[in-house]
């Protein structure tokens, strides 16, 4: 090709021109990558400095609402594997029930409003169950509403001061799960202060020192464990009643609990099951009119 | 230049729309980006404030084996907002909505099979989960509304990428 400068030394000078260029492109190319990188390393702390400012604000780190929390947890000796306290006839946790007793479990969050109506409707009818020996009533108290108490986590504070009752004042427990729900703070509330917490368990009549040992939150860690636990054995949501270990859903029906445990002690709990299957089966299905 | 029988200039009006779209386009896109990062960083940050629930809301559609379901509960709130900080500052726009879509993708296989199979829950998108309470229906029909919007997005953005103000539009021009 023939330009104006072809001679040899004339070839080798453009050749040494056009790397030079290509070297000071490609040195500005990386002080621009490098500046590139900078502002995204930046942007990119802001980030998450701003969502861990998020996470910090969205606790309520006040001392009266403080979650109390040890270094040595503990397991509560009345409690079964699946998180469970067994309350004997007598009422106290841990006492003593007759052997062909039908197994009925009831999962519950302090915080919860159905709860607390489960509560009202049920009472009656499983004490009376209770007290005759009918049934092995064993009671899971879990935190699964943390999220509605506005940052203070009332549900683990409540549940974690119930199994402090349920180790040192074990009579006491059912009276302090019913005081909770009597005085039931709403839902996205901040929910009651540990001072109250104490005050409905002093109210009910809980022993000083039971109370007292509250505030250690040697069975906080437990109550995360036995709450995940539920959530692993199928329980989705509060409250939940198993019959049998049967979910049964028809207890806003007076009776029907006693029905459903007269069902599982003479038939058993598979064929409660299978019974109930049925019914929601036959239910479902639309009953066909007379006309067409 | 084309005439039509009404003897219009419609090359030139053509052309002339597709002009304006494309300086409209970055802008939507921007738009478009912002609100699926803002969407999903908040997603993130409502399940890292309460980590167990979030498990338990996974747990709660019953779909995948328990081994996964920690694993699941626990990451996934650190990938959505790695994909809303990749979508604030506008780089791999495309492969992140990619990503974003599988994720999408997901979310509407499990609402459907929840509603299918009947299960009563919160799906725990924003944080908490789990069970309704008893009586309490869910409201399927407007979760799969809400899906469609969010794959919206990401549908826009997949095809349209480019927008303004991003790191993808700095670090190449051209584009």
């Amino acid at each position: 090709m023939a330009s104006k400068g072809s001679t040899v030394s004339g070839a080798v000078t453009a050749r040494k021109a056009a790397a030079e260029l290509r070297a000071k492109q490609r040195a500005a190319a990386r002080r621009q990558a490098g500046l590139y990188g900078v502002v995204a390393l930046l942007l990119l702390g802001g980030f998450v400095a701003a969502i861990l400012v998020i996470l910090k604000n969205s606790n309520d780190a006040s001392a009266e609402y403080e979650v109390y929390d040890t270094t040595n947890p503990a397991t509560p000796s009345n409690a079964d594997a699946s998180g469970g306290f067994l309350i004997g006839q007598d009422g106290a946790v841990g006492g003593n029930v007759p052997a062909d007793a039908v197994r009925v479990d009831v999962y519950e969050d302090p915080l919860c409003p159905i709860c607390h109506q489960f509560d009202q409707m049920t009472e009656e009818e499983l004490t009376y169950l209770r007290e005759n020996g009918e049934i092995a009533f064993t009671y899971h108290p879990i935190a699964i509403l943390n999220r509605y108490s506005d940052g203070t986590r009332y549900s683990t504070r409540s549940v974690s001061a119930l199994v402090t009752v349920s180790e040192y004042d074990p009579a006491h427990f059912m009276a302090f799960v019913e005081g909770l729900f009597t005085n039931q703070p709403a839902e996205n509330s901040k929910g009651l202060t540990n001072a109250e917490i104490a005050d409905v368990a002093r109210s009910v009549g809980v022993s000083e020192a039971a109370i007292a040992k509250i505030s250690e939150g040697e069975f906080t860690q437990w109550v995360e464990a036995a709450t995940n636990q539920s959530s692993i054995d199928g329980v989705g949501g509060t409250p939940t009643l198993r019959i049998g270990g049967v979910d049964y859903f028809g207890w806003t029906v007076q009776g029907n609990i006693s029905g459903a445990v007269a069902y599982v002690k003479e038939y058993g709990a598979d064929a409660f099951r299978a019974a109930l299957d049925a019914a929601t089966a036959a239910a479902a299905t639309p009953t066909p009119s007379g006309s067409s | 230049m084309a005439r039509t029988a009404a003897g219009r200039d419609t090359t030139r009006e053509a052309s002339g729309t597709k002009r304006w779209f494309g300086v409209i386009q970055p802008w939507v896109s921007l738009v478009v980006r912002l609100t699926a990062s803002a969407i999903m960083t908040w997603a993130g940050i409502a399940k890292m404030m309460d980590p167990s629930a979030a498990v338990r809301a996974t747990r709660a559609f019953r779909i995948l084996p328990e081994a996964l379901v920690p694993l699941v509960g626990n990451v996934l709130p650190y990938l959505e907002v790695a994909i809303g900080f990749f979508l604030l500052i506008g780089l791999l726009t495309r492969w992140v909505a990619v990503v974003y879509l599988l994720m999408m993708a997901a979310f509407v296989i499990g609402t459907a099979w929840a509603w299918i199979r009947g299960y009563q829950i919160d799906c725990g998108c924003f944080g908490g989960g789990g069970d309704l309470a008893p009586g309490v229906t869910a409201d399927y029909v407007g979760h799969m509304v809400e899906r469609f919007e969010f794959v919206l997005l990401g549908v826009w953005l997949l095809i349209f990428p480019g927008s303004a103000l991003s790191f993808d539009r700095w670090l190449k021009p051209a584009d």
